[in-house]
C-alpha cells in the first residue's frame, strides 16, 4: 500500500519548504540562553526554543509549502556527540518531528494535505575518507530514524549528501529503523538528495551518473540535488536525472552562488528569479520535488508554490542507464562496445606474486601503483582485489587496500575472497558500486544466501561461479552441469534475494586444458559450449571467467597465445567479461597463424575420434609449417 | 613464423597440446614485443631522446657521445637533428606544444650537460638575435616561445621582455649588434606600434632584418604594407619554427628565395582580390539601389529595463576560487593556451590526451593556484543609468540621474545592420533612463610573478601552463560576474544551464570589452576606470590602456536581447 506521499507524488509536483539554517541564524538568537551553549547546533533550540523551529514550519507553511523538513539535518547520534548530547538522539529527533507534525497537521485540507519529512543530513564525518567507520555512522543514523519514525514523519530525505557510502550507510541505516518499527519504504517514502559542488561533482569526487548507477538498486523513491549552487549550476544534472532516472527528481538549490560583497555573504537570486528558475525544471525537466535551501525565504517558496500550482509538469521519457557498476567518481557498464568487460586480475595475493610481496611489506603505494598501471597502461575497465593469504587478517587488509584504491584510482572494484568476512570489510569501505566475487553452492545455500544479502545491502553485482554441494563433480565440468548450475543461482538470487537479472555475473569456471590428462582434454570445449547455452537462455545475464586458469603450466608466451585464442572463442559464444592480466592478451590480428590454428585445435581437442577427441584437425584447420613434408 | 617446428603426424597420435607446445619450442616472445631503445645506436639514442622529451638516462647517453664526438658536434648533428624532427612534427599537427617543450628542456639540460667539456671559442653561436615585445603590450607568451626555439637551436638571444620602446630596443641593437631583432605584439594597437618601430629604423639608418609576430599581425599585412615601409628586410613568422627557419636564412645570408616565396604569395593574393572586388562592387550596387542604410540599426527600442539592485560601484575583495574555476573555457585554455591542439588525432585520441596528459596537470595546477594562493580573484562592478543619443551613450551620475559625468562614443557598421552599441539602450529621445553595468575583474600581480620565475628557471612547460591557467581564470572570473550582474538584473532566467554554453553567449545580452571589433577604442578605459575606480583592486592602465597585473580584464555589460558580438 503506497503511503499518501507517494500518492501525492503520483498526482503532483510536491513544493517543499526553504531554508532552516538561514532562517533560525537571521533570527536574534542567544548562544547561551536559546542554544544552551551550543553554537551551531540547530537541533539545540529544540530544548529551550521549540518555538523558533515552530514558528518557521508556520512561516513556510502559510507561504504554500506541501511539506516541512525536520530541524533534525544534524540529530544523528556522532553528530549530537560534538555537543555532548548524543544520549537525546531519539528524543530529540522525536520532537523535532512532532513539533513540524502539529504544524503541518494544523495547515492540512482535504484539497491540501500537509507532509512532514524527516532529514538527515551528512554529519560531519566523511566514510570515504576514513573519518567514520560504518558500523558507528549506521547505528547512528538508525537511532535519529527511529526518533524521525516515532515523530509520525510521512518520508525520510537523507539529503546534502556528499559521499556515496555515506548514503548507502544512511540508506541500510533507515531500512533498520523501518524494520524495527514494522514499517517499509513503500509506506515512509526514502528521498535521496545529493550535493553537486560547482567542481561538478560531490565532494568526494562523484559524478551525478555514478551517484545515480550506485543508487538505483536501492528502494528510494526520489533522487535529486539540493544546496552548493544556485538552480543555472544544477540544470545539467537535473537535465541528466530527468533523462535516466526511472523515479522521482528532486530540486532544492540554493538561492544563487553566495558572494562576499561589501563584507557581507549574499545570495543573488531573489524570489522571482528563483521561481521563474525552478518552474522551468517542472515544465522542462518534469521534476517531482521542489524546495529551497540556502538563502530562500519564504517569500521564494510563496512565489514557488503559486508558479507550480499554475505549471504543467514535462511528461519524461526515460531511458534508464545502462547497467554499470561504478568506481567511486564514474559509472562503468558491464557491457562494453567492441570489447569484454576488462577486469584487472593483478591485485590478487593467490594470482600475482609482485602484489603477494607488496601485501607482505604492507606497501600500500605500491600496491595503489600496480592498481593504476592496469587501468592507465593496461586497459583495465575494473579491478579484481583479493588479498586471501594465510595468517594475515585478512579483513583488514581488504579494508587497507579498498580505502587506498577507491581514492586514488578510477576503476570499480571486484572484492574477491572466499570468506564473507573478508568480503565485506571491502564493501564497507566502498563508495562506488562493486561487484562481489563469488558466491556459489559449494557448501550449499546458506553460504550463498549471506552473500547475496551483501550484494543486496551493499548495492553491488555479484559473481556466482558454477560449482554445487555435489562431493564428487562440485565444479561444473560440463557444459550440461554448468548450465543447470547457472539456472539454480540465478533463479534464487532473483526470486528469493530480489537481485536484479542484470547484476548477476555466471562463472562458468575455466579449468586447464594444459595437464595433459584426459579428463582435462575438454575442459575449453565444454567452456565454450556451456557460454553459449548461458547467453542463449540468460541474455541479460553476465558471463564471466578467469581466464588464465586455462593454460596453467605452459612458457609464458604460449599462455598469452592460448588465453588470448580462447578468449576470442569465448566472446564469440557470449561472453561478456574476463578476469585477466590486460597487458597479456593480445589482438587476434597480432597473432601468428600457425600460432593461432594449433591453440584452436587444442581448445577443441582435436585429436582423433577413436581415442576420444572431436576428431583431426581439417586441412584448413591445420598450421602451416615451414617445411617438411607429411611424416 | 616460428623456427621450423617438426609437423605432426595427423592421425590417432596426433595430440593438440603437444603440437601447441612444440610450436612454441623456441618462441621467446610474441610478435608484439616493443623495440628497445637499448638496441638503438647512441646517434639514434640522441635523437630520440629529444623527440620523446626523455630526460631519464638522457646524461649516460650524452657521456657515451662524447667518447665518439665532439660536444659541438653533438649539438649540431644529432641533438638540433631531433629538434628538426619536433619541429616538423609540430608543423604537421602531429606534435603537441608541451611535448615540444619538453623536448626543448631535455635539449637545454643536455647543452648544459655538454657546456663544461666544450672549448670556450668564437662562433659557438649560430646567431645572434633581439627579442622584444612592442610598446605598452604586455603579452609575450609567443616571444618567450621564440626564445626558447631559438635558443635551442644555437642562437644567442637577447630577450629584451615586454612593453619595450622603439629607445630601448635601438639601445640594445646598438649593444648587441644583433643579426636580426623580432618584434612580438597580441593587441591590434601593437600592429601600429610595430609600423611607428620600422620606421624609427629606417630613421637611425638600421636594416637588420625584422622578424615581426604575433596573433595581432595577419601574414599579409607583414608581407604586404609594414614589408612596404622598412628599407631593410621584414619578415613574418607566424611561429616558433618559422621564427628558426628565417634566422637560419638570415644567418647564412639567403633571404633571396625567401623573398621570392613572399612575392609569390602576393601576387597569387593581388589576382584573388581582384576577383572579389569585382564581385562585391556588382553586389553593393545593387544593395545600394535597393536601399539607401539607415541611419540607426533597427534593434528593439522597447525592451524592458532591469532594476539593478544598486547605482554606482561596490568592492568585492574576496570570491572563492573554487567558485571561479567551474567557469574556465577548458577549451580555450587547453587548446589556444597550453596548445594540445587535436591535429591528426581521431576523437577518441584526443580525448585520451586530455584524459591522460591535460586534465591531470589542470587538477594540480587549480590545487596550487589555491594553495600558493597565485590567483587572488577580486573584481569591481556596478551600475549607472544612461541614455544613447545617436552614436554616444551618455552616463548618468549615479546619485543624481540628470546629470551626465561621462560620454562614450560607439562606431556604426557602415552597411549590413548599421548595428552600434549604443542603440541597445534607452535613447535621449524616448525620455526614460536606461541601465549600463560595468565590471572590472582580476586573478592579482601574483601569478606574473610566479610565471616569471619559472622562465627565469627555464621550466618553460610549467611557464606556459600557468601563464594559461592566469589567462583563462581571470576571462573565467568576468564570465562569473556577467552571469552574477544578469541574476542581481533578474535576467539569468535566459542563461543556458550548461556553462560551457555561457562562453558562446547563450544568456541574454552581451558582454564588450574595449579593443575588440564592437568598440575597438582603447582609450575608452580610461572612461570606465574613472567610473569603476579598479585601483581599488590593484588594477592600473598602462600607457596604451593595458590593464596591469596582466590577468586582468574589464567589460561593458549590455543587458539588450539582441547585443551580441558585432563587427563594424
Amino acid at each position: 500500500m503506497d503511503s499518501p506521499f507517494r500518492q501525492a507524488l503520483a498526482e503532483r509536483v510536491i513544493v517543499l519548504d526553504g531554508a532552516m539554517g538561514t532562517s533560525i541564524y537571521e533570527r536574534d538568537l542567544d548562544v547561551e540562553t536559546d542554544f544552551c551553549g551550543c553554537e551551531n547546533c540547530p537541533e539545540a533550540l529544540l530544548l529551550r526554543r521549540p518555538d523558533v523551529i515552530e514558528q518557521i514550519h508556520h512561516d513556510f507553511l502559510e507561504a504554500g509549502a506541501d511539506a516541512v523538513e525536520t530541524d533534525t539535518f544534524g540529530a544523528m547520534k556522532h553528530v549530537l556527540a560534538e555537543f555532548d548530547l548524543q544520549d537525546r538522539c531519539f528524543e530529540l529527533s522525536k520532537q523535532a518531528t512532532e513539533i513540524a507534525r502539529a504544524a503541518a497537521d494544523a495547515h492540512s485540507t482535504s484539497d491540501k494535505p500537509r507532509f512532514v519529512i524527516g532529514s538527515l543530513g551528512p554529519g560531519t564525518k566523511l566514510l570515504t575518507l576514513g573519518q567514520q567507520t560504518w558500523d558507528v555512522m549506521l547505528d547512528s543514523y538508525a537511532e535519529a530514524a527511529r526518533g524521525i519514525i516515532a515523530g509520525g514523519a510521512d518520508a525520510i530525505v537523507l539529503e546534502t549528501c556528499q559521499d556515496l557510502l555515506q548514503i548507502k550507510c544512511g540508506i541500510n541505516a533507515v531500512l533498520k529503523a523501518l524494520d524495527d518499527a514494522g514499517r517499509t519504504p513503500e509506506d515512509l517514502p526514502i528521498l535521496v538528495s545529493v550535493t553537486i559542488e560547482q567542481t561538478g561533482s560531490m565532494l568526494v569526487g562523484s559524478s551525478i551518473e555514478a551517484a545515480a548507477a550506485a543508487l538505483r538498486d536501492y528502494p528510494i523513491t526520489s533522487l535529486g540535488l539540493n544546496c552548493a549552487t544556485g538552480p543555472t549550476e544544477m540544470g545539467e544534472y537535473i537535465h541528466f536525472l530527468s533523462r535516466r532516472w526511472d523515479r522521482t527528481i528532486s530540486v532544492v538549490p540554493n538561492a544563487g552562488l553566495p558572494a562576499l560583497v561589501e563584507g557581507r555573504t549574499e545570495y543573488p537570486l531573489g524570489p522571482r528569479d528563483f521561481a521563474e528558475q525552478m518552474l522551468a525544471f517542472v515544465q522542462r525537466d518534469g521534476v517531482g520535488i521542489v524546495g529551497g535551501c540556502c538563502g530562500t525565504t519564504p517569500e521564494h517558496i510563496r512565489l514557488l508554490a503559486q508558479g507550480v500550482a499554475d505549471t504543467t509538469p514535462a511528461t519524461r521519457k526515460v531511458t534508464p542507464q545502462a547497467p554499470s557498476c561504478t568506481s567511486t567518481y564514474q559509472p562503468v557498464e558491464y557491457r562494453q562496445d567492441q570489447s569484454f568487460l576488462i577486469v584487472g586480475e593483478r591485485c590478487n595475493a593467490s594470482g600475482s606474486r609482485k602484489f603477494k610481496r607488496l601485501l607482505e611489506e604492507e606497501d600500500w603505494d605500491g600496491i595503489v601503483s600496480l592498481a593504476r598501471e592496469q587501468v592507465r597502461a593496461e586497459g583495465a575497465h575494473v579491478l579484481d582485489v583479493n588479498v586471501d593469504y594465510a595468517g594475515r587478517d585478512n579483513a583488514k587488509d581488504m579494508a587497507e587496500v579498498v580505502s587506498r584504491l577507491v581514492r586514488q584510482v578510477d576503476a570499480p572494484l571486484m572484492i574477491d575472497s572466499t570468506q564473507i568476512a573478508t568480503i565485506e570489510a571491502g564493501l564497507k569501505h566502498a563508495p562506488g558500486k562493486c561487484i562481489i566475487n563469488s558466491a556459489n553452492f559449494e557448501d550449499g545455500d546458506e553460504k550463498f544466501d549471506q552473500i547475496c544479502r551483501l550484494a543486496k545491502t551493499y548495492g553491488a553485482g555479484l559473481v556466482i561461479g558454477t560449482i554445487d554441494e555435489d562431493p564428487e563433480a562440485a565444479m561444473a565440468r560440463t557444459a550440461d552441469r554448468k548450465l543447470s548450475i547457472a539456472e539454480r543461482a540465478i533463479e534464487r538470487a532473483i526470486n528469493v534475494h530480489g537481485l536484479n537479472e542484470h547484476d548477476i555475473f555466471i562463472d562458468p569456471l575455466v579449468l586447464p586444458i594444459s595437464t595433459g590428462m584426459d579428463q582435462d582434454r575438454r575442459s575449453a570445449l565444454e567452456l565454450v559450449e556451456g557460454t553459449r547455452r548461458i547467453a542463449e537462455k540468460h541474455p541479460a545475464v553476465q558471463l564471466i571467467c578467469g581466464l588464465s586458469n586455462v593454460s596453467f603450466g605452459l612458457k609464458p608466451v604460449a599462455r598469452v597465445v592460448l588465453n588470448s585464442v580462447l578468449l576470442d572463442e569465448l566472446t564469440n559464444a557470449g561472453m561478456t567479461s574476463a578476469i585477466v592480466h590486460a597487458g597479456k592478451i593480445l589482438p587476434l590480428a597480432r597473432i601468428d597463424e600457425a600460432q593461432r590454428l594449433a591453440a584452436l585445435n587444442l581448445v577443441y581437442d582435436r585429436r582423433d575420434a577413436s581415442v576420444g577427441g572431436t576428431g583431426l584437425p581439417t586441412h584448413d584447420q591445420r598450421p602451416a609449417y615451414a617445411e617438411g613434408v607429411d611424416a | 613464423m616460428p623456427d621450423a617446428p617438426t609437423k605432426p603426424a595427423y592421425d590417432a597420435s596426433f595430440d593438440p597440446l603437444q603440437a601447441f607446445i612444440d610450436l612454441f619450442a623456441d618462441v621467446t616472445s610474441t610478435a608484439d614485443t616493443k623495440p628497445d631503445r637499448t638496441d638503438l645506436t647512441v646517434e639514434e639514442r640522441l635523437r630520440a631522446h629529444i623527440i620523446d622529451g626523455e630526460k631519464e638516462g638522457l646524461s649516460d647517453c650524452l657521456d657515451e657521445a662524447m667518447t665518439t664526438y665532439a660536444p659541438l658536434e653533438i649539438i649540431n648533428d644529432h641533438l638540433l637533428d631531433g629538434m628538426k624532427v619536433v619541429g616538423e612534427l609540430f608543423g604537421a599537427g602531429k606534435m603537441q606544444l608541451p611535448f615540444v617543450l619538453q623536448s626543448a628542456e631535455v635539449m637545454k639540460r643536455a647543452v648544459a650537460h655538454l657546456e663544461p667539456h666544450m672549448e670556450r671559442v668564437e662562433g659557438q653561436t649560430k646567431g645572434k638575435v633581439i627579442l622584444a615585445t612592442v610598446k605598452g603590450d604586455v603579452h609575450d607568451i609567443g616571444k618567450n616561445l621564440v626564445d626558447i626555439i631559438l635558443t635551442n637551436n644555437g642562437y644567442t638571444v637577447v630577450n629584451l621582455g615586454i612593453k619595450q620602446t622603439i629607445t630601448q630596443i635601438l639601445a640594445a641593437q646598438a649593444e648587441h649588434n644583433a643579426d636580426a631583432i623580432g618584434l612580438s605584439g597580441l593587441l591590434v594597437k601593437s600592429v601600429n606600434v610595430m609600423e611607428d618601430n620600422l620606421r624609427e629604423l629606417n630613421e637611425h639608418d638600421i636594416t637588420v632584418p625584422v622578424m615581426l609576430g604575433g596573433a595581432a599581425l595577419s601574414r599579409h599585412y607583414a608581407e604586404s604594407y609594414l614589408r612596404s615601409i622598412y628599407e631593410g628586410s621584414c619578415l613574418y613568422g607566424k611561429d616558433a619554427f618559422e621564427g628558426l627557419a628565417l634566422m637560419d636564412r638570415i644567418v647564412t645570408d639567403d633571404l633571396d628565395h625567401v623573398h621570392a616565396e613572399i612575392e609569390a604569395r602576393l601576387s597569387k593574393r593581388a589576382a584573388a582580390d581582384e576577383v572579389v572586388a569585382k564581385d562585391r562592387a556588382k553586389k553593393s550596387a545593387s544593395v545600394k539601389a535597393a536601399t539607401e542604410a539607415p541611419a540607426r540599426s533597427s534593434v528593439a527600442t522597447d525592451v524592458d529595463v532591469p532594476t539593478p539592485p544598486f547605482w554606482g560601484s561596490r568592492l568585492v575583495e574576496h570570491v572563492e576560487l573554487d567558485t571561479v574555476y567551474p567557469y574556465i573555457n577548458t577549451v580555450a585554455l587547453f587548446r589556444g593556451q597550453w596548445q594540445f591542439k587535436r591535429g591528426a588525432a581521431s576523437d577518441e585520441e584526443y580525448e585520451a590526451l586530455v584524459a591522460d596528459e591535460v586534465t591531470p596537470i589542470f587538477e594540480r595546477l587549480k590545487a596550487t593556484c589555491k594553495d600558493e594562493q597565485l590567483l587572488t580573484p577580486k573584481v569591481v562592478y556596478g551600475y549607472w543609468p544612461c541614455q544613447s543619443d545617436g552614436d554616444d551613450l551618455l552616463i548618468f551620475d549615479p546619485e543624481d540621474h540628470d546629470k551626465e559625468i561621462e560620454r562614450f562614443t560607439f562606431p556604426r557598421q557602415a552597411g549590413r545592420k548599421r548595428l552600434c552599441i549604443s542603440d541597445f539602450f534607452r535613447s535621449v529621445q524616448s525620455g526614460q533612463k536606461d541601465v549600463i553595468p560595468m565590471h572590472c575583474v582580476t586573478m592579482g600581480p601574483r601569478v606574473s610573478d610566479a610565471a616569471r620565475r619559472l622562465f627565469e628557471a627555464d621550466d618553460y612547460t610549467e611557464y606556459l601552463y600557468l601563464h594559461g591557467m592566469g589567462v583563462e581564470t581571470a576571462e573565467a572570473l568576468a564570465e562569473l560576474w556577467h552571469k552574477r550582474i544578469r541574476q542581481e538584473l533578474g535576467l539569468a532566467g535566459e542563461d543556458s544551464p550548461k556553462v560551457r554554453e555561457l562562453f558562446t553567449q547563450h544568456y541574454r545580452g552581451s558582454r564588450y570589452s574595449f579593443g575588440y571589433p564592437a568598440c575597438p577604442e582603447m582609450s575608452d578605459q580610461d572612461t570606465l576606470f574613472r567610473l569603476l575606480r579598479p585601483e581599488r583592486i590593484g588594477c592600473t592602465l598602462t600607457e596604451n590602456w593595458q590593464i596591469d597585473p596582466e590577468q586582468s580584464t574589464s567589460a561593458i555589460v549590455v543587458h539588450h536581447p539582441e547585443a551580441k558580438y558585432f563587427n563594424v
